[in-house]
């Protein structure tokens, strides 16, 4: 765990433990009476919660609560899921809205004044229940918006979705600049954040097309003939003589095990020989090898 | 949605719809602005503590009867107007009831001849040349909506039969027709015995173009003066021995439409006299009887009783077969009950018992106002339902209906009764059945798309607009709201709709769209108001539900059960207009028909509050000398203190010293400084 000071707000950064996330990669048909899902899971990659807490939401204003991410991972990172965490006291939650926005300028609706607009219950100025304390997530069976238990307190708990889904987050680079703004929109009630997290799930993205490196390679979109986890195309498996470099010592080496292999590190497509293929891939990363 | 704020300062709300919804997870939200804002029905579930203690079951017609134990004699607008009545007291008081009641002259002939009858004189009785001196004060009439007075007049006569003659002055003779139509003038008389006269109909559901049937009876009640709580009830009150005798003087039967009835009287059984009237007309009939009783010495006393009979169209009723499906509905447990009607809208409850070889259970009971929607198969249906966990079902068990009736919304009026029915819904019982229903989510929002009611939005708002608010609410036919509004906090809001005639659900309407500018709300009810506020709560969601901490309802001379006021005014329409109109939530039958529908729950938030006249030891107390004929003391000239509290409600008890409304004996209650500091801090917003 680790503690920023910036902005005279305070900003704790939790390192949580791994969750481990899975995402529909697709569906394919099969003949008319079944369809085969893909599920790809993200088996590298982490999450971290950044929280802010403490602060008045002023009566028909705005709390504004700028954090900065920096994750504690290195190299090429995206978003694959993020939730948020909201506490709050106050008195009708109808009248608040919720935004969290992203360093790009990508702007979530997290709560758009509950109730509103009303379907008879709970009534024109929205849901009137006491506080907040749940989790905005795109995985919740119930909207926020349109969740008002009757006599529940806090009257928004557990999980539930956000105004629009967190999913447009997803694919963009976490470090940066956030936002979480909080506004009161009616004169005469008004509430305290006891606290917000923003809980960021990370994947390496090595080639930076905006798609997770193990959701590259088990679509195809990557080969990983080392089945290192890490996209050939970032790697240098050609560096058989590892010193940084794709070079003669290298090809010298697949030279001396030409043909018939098994398991052998020259072997670059796996395929049980060293041949014009595996040449192929070596000439293709000649020179200095920088991903590793 | 800052804009929503402003937009409240001229917005015409649109209580466009209904949705059934209990513990409210909202429906989808759509493009919808604040200002097509709707109204949520609640789905309503009552314990079966609420049917064993008569809570939510109707009662008998015989119950809610109208009793009278004074005379109201009516006559065409003639040039000499008769009225005969018999009496077994020395003192009499009788009372002219015109629009211009002062100016005819009485005259007077109990067995000696005619002689004029000449108020003023300090003695009673005295005959001189044929001019009969009596006291009399001048009274007003504004209780019937009239700004003229009349004479009230005191008699020493001898037992027998009497006769008044008014006779009309020539210069009057041009208003034959009356002030809004009014065609009849009328003789009050009172005797001060308790010899009584009840009229109730026979069944609840009379329907427009059917005879239906009126009983007559005549009782002595034990000890009037034993409890002064009693109920008004004919069949709760304690009565001496059997009917007393009684010959029918006449009866009258007048349709809504103006027009009147035809009727056959036959004896039923000694004491009782059943009159069959022809031919119904839809809308609420104004049915006037007066009688001969005899009581118990062989002394005959005239009686009178008005009473309003509502007749429905006969276009609803609860369809034959099957009377009931239930449907599992995410959370809910549906009963649908077929009904064939015209109607968009109406309210629909049944009790619900688990049936077995051993016996039965009672589950409870649940309805609500509801949409007319279509079944499975087509049919219209009514769905009322309730959380599966209300319901759970033993391994031997069925489930069935029982007491299954629908209800119009305007007014509450029963339109249908059914017994009992099975309910067959194989899977849904097998549900219940399961000891591991799954935990209960937060319900759903039901279905919106009623046409309701549309009000419009007052433009000056104090408290602001969005503020918890604390509203005070006038009465039926009110001229203006009364109450004293320096005497509350700066979140009071005075609502004032005056000279209305309104149902109990349009009344809650229109304080549901004149205060959605509030946020929340706790409502103080005056007289009808309170009424209202309780079905508001009752029926729909509304900032009354989002108040608090503190006192959701609380109600000021609040005819809960109905006031013999109702029926009364109806039949004095002949004489001095229709005024506001006659008001079937407000009679008895009306009203108990009404609160069989609210559960305890809904019960436990009203506060109520009644007042009653001083009563001095010297003399004839009241608020009101006519109402004061009509109620059963205490009373505060139109509520009386049975009518004013509700059981499973909060009795904050009855005050001496203050009457119903201004221009009574004692002052407007709805200024006593005292309660409304009580109700003021006691309020929730």
């Amino acid at each position: 765990m680790c503690v920023h000071a910036e902005n005279k707000h305070t900003v704790i950064n939790c390192l949580r433990s791994f969750a481990m996330s899975c995402a529909l990669m697709s569906v394919t048909t099969l003949g008319s009476a079944f369809t085969l899902s893909l599920f790809l899971c993200e088996n590298f990659g982490h999450a971290e919660e950044w929280c802010v807490s403490g602060a008045d939401i002023p009566n028909a204003g705005v709390l504004e609560r700028p954090f900065t991410v920096a994750p504690a991972t290195n190299g090429n990172q995206i978003i694959v899921s993020v939730r948020v965490q909201i506490v709050a006291t106050h008195p009708w939650v109808g009248d608040l809205s919720a935004r969290l926005i992203h360093p790009s300028g990508v702007t979530i609706l997290l709560l758009d004044r509950p109730g509103i607009p009303s379907q008879g219950y709970p009534g024109p100025w929205g849901c009137g229940g006491d506080g907040l304390d749940l989790w905005l997530s795109d995985d919740g069976t119930l909207a926020a918006e349109s969740s008002c238990p009757f006599g529940q307190n806090p009257v928004l708990a557990g999980t539930l979705r956000p105004s629009s889904p967190l999913s447009a987050l997803v694919g963009l680079a976490p470090q940066g600049n956030w936002k979480l703004i909080i506004q009161d929109a009616v004169i005469g009630d008004s509430g305290i954040l006891t606290r917000a997290c923003v809980e960021i799930m990370t994947a390496s993205d090595c080639n930076q097309n905006g798609i997770s490196d193990s959701i590259d390679i088990a679509s195809g979109t990557s080969l990983d003939i080392n089945s290192n986890g890490v996209p050939d195309e970032c790697g240098c498996i050609a560096d058989i003589e590892p010193n940084g470099y794709i070079d003669g010592a290298d090809l010298s080496r697949m030279l001396s095990r030409w043909g018939r292999c098994d398991a052998c590190s020259e072997d670059l497509t796996g395929d049980g020989n060293v041949a014009a293929d595996d040449l192929a891939v070596l000439i293709a990363q000649w020179g200095v090898c920088s991903q590793q | 949605m800052q804009s929503i704020t402003k937009s409240f300062q001229t917005w015409i709300i649109s209580l466009t719809s209904i949705g059934a919804v209990q513990c409210g997870d909202l429906a989808a939200a759509s493009s919808a602005t604040v200002d097509e804002s709707m109204i949520s029905a609640k789905r309503l579930y009552a314990p079966p503590a609420d049917i064993e203690n008569a809570i939510v079951t109707l009662p008998s017609p015989r119950e809610c009867a109208a009793i009278s134990s004074w005379a109201m004699l009516f006559s065409p607008r003639t040039e000499r107007a008769s009225f005969e009545f018999r009496t077994g007291a020395e003192n009499v008081q009788i009372a002219p009831l015109a629009i211009d009641a002062c100016k005819w002259t009485l005259w007077i002939d109990d067995g000696e001849g005619f002689r004029l009858l000449v108020g003023g004189a300090k003695t009673k009785g005295e005959t001189i040349r044929g001019v009969w001196r009596t006291t009399e004060q001048i009274v007003t009439q504004e209780i019937f909506g009239c700004g003229e007075p009349t004479r009230l007049i005191d008699l020493v006569t001898t037992s027998g039969i009497v006769q008044i003659d008014a006779v009309m002055p020539a210069k009057n003779q041009d208003v034959a027709l009356g002030k809004n139509g009014a065609q009849e003038i009328g003789l009050l008389i009172d005797d001060s015995s308790n010899v009584a006269l009840a009229v109730y109909p026979t069944q609840w559901v009379n329907r427009a173009g059917e005879d239906f049937d009126v009983l007559i009876e005549a009782r002595m009640p034990l000890d009037p003066a034993a409890n002064p709580l009693k109920d008004s009830s004919l069949a709760k009150r304690t009565w001496a021995g059997a009917p007393l005798d009684c010959v029918l003087r006449g009866s009258s039967v007048r349709w809504s439409d103006g027009t009147l009835g035809v009727a056959h009287v036959t004896l039923e059984k000694s004491g009782v006299i059943r009159l069959r009237i022809l031919d119904a007309h839809v809308g609420d009939a104004t049915v006037r009887i007066d009688a001969d009783v005899t009581d118990a010495n062989g002394v005959a006393w005239t009686r009178s009783v008005a009473t309003i009979i509502h007749i429905c169209d006969g276009m609803t009723t609860l369809r034959d077969e099957p009377y009931a499906t239930l449907e599992l509905d995410g959370t809910w447990i549906n009963i649908a009950l077929p009904v064939s009607t015209q109607e968009p809208v109406l309210f629909a409850a049944t009790e619900l018992w688990a049936h077995s070889p051993r016996g039965d259970r009672c589950l409870g009971w649940i309805g609500g106002i509801a949409q007319v929607e279509s079944g499975r198969s087509g049919q219209q249906v009514l769905q009322i339902g309730c959380e599966p966990g209300r319901l759970k079902l033993a391994a031997n068990e069925l489930i069935e209906c029982r007491n299954i009736r629908i209800h119009e919304r305007e007014g509450f009026a029963p339109l249908d009764l059914v017994a009992q029915s099975q309910i067959d819904a194989a899977e849904v019982v097998q549900f219940l059945k399961r000891t591991d229903q799954p935990a209960l989510l937060a319900g759903d929002a039901g279905i919106p798309g009623i046409a309701s009611v549309e009000f419009i939005q007052e433009t000056m708002l104090v408290p602001p607009v969005g503020s918890h608010a604390l509203v005070l609410t006038h009465g039926y036919c009110a001229g203006a709201n009364t109450w004293t509004m320096s005497q509350f906090s700066s979140d009071a809001y005075k609502y004032e709709n005056p000279n209305q005639n309104y149902s109990h659900d349009t009344f809650a309407l229109d304080i549901a769209s004149r205060a959605s500018q509030f946020k929340s709300y706790g409502l103080i009810g005056h007289s009808q108001g309170g009424c209202a506020a309780l079905h508001l709560y009752t029926f729909y969601w509304s900032g009354l539900d989002w108040a608090g901490p503190g006192r959701i309802i609380q109600t000021l001379g609040t005819p809960f059960k109905g006031s013999a006021i109702a029926g009364n005014l109806a039949a004095l329409g002949e004489i001095f207009g229709v005024q506001c109109g006659a008001n079937n939530d407000m009679t008895y039958a009306g009203a108990e028909a009404w609160l069989s529908t609210i559960p305890t729950s809904a019960r436990a938030k009203v506060f109520s509050h009644t007042t009653t006249f001083t009563d001095n030891w010297f003399g004839n107390d009241y608020c009101n000398f006519f109402t004061d004929l009509f109620l059963t003391d205490p009373e505060d000239g139109v509520t009386e203190n049975s009518s004013g509290h509700i059981t499973g409600g909060n009795n904050m008890g009855l005050k001496s010293g203050w009457c119903h409304t201004a221009g009574m004996r004692d002052p407007n209650q709805c200024t006593d400084s005292q309660r409304n500091a009580v109700l003021n801090s006691q309020g929730a917003r």
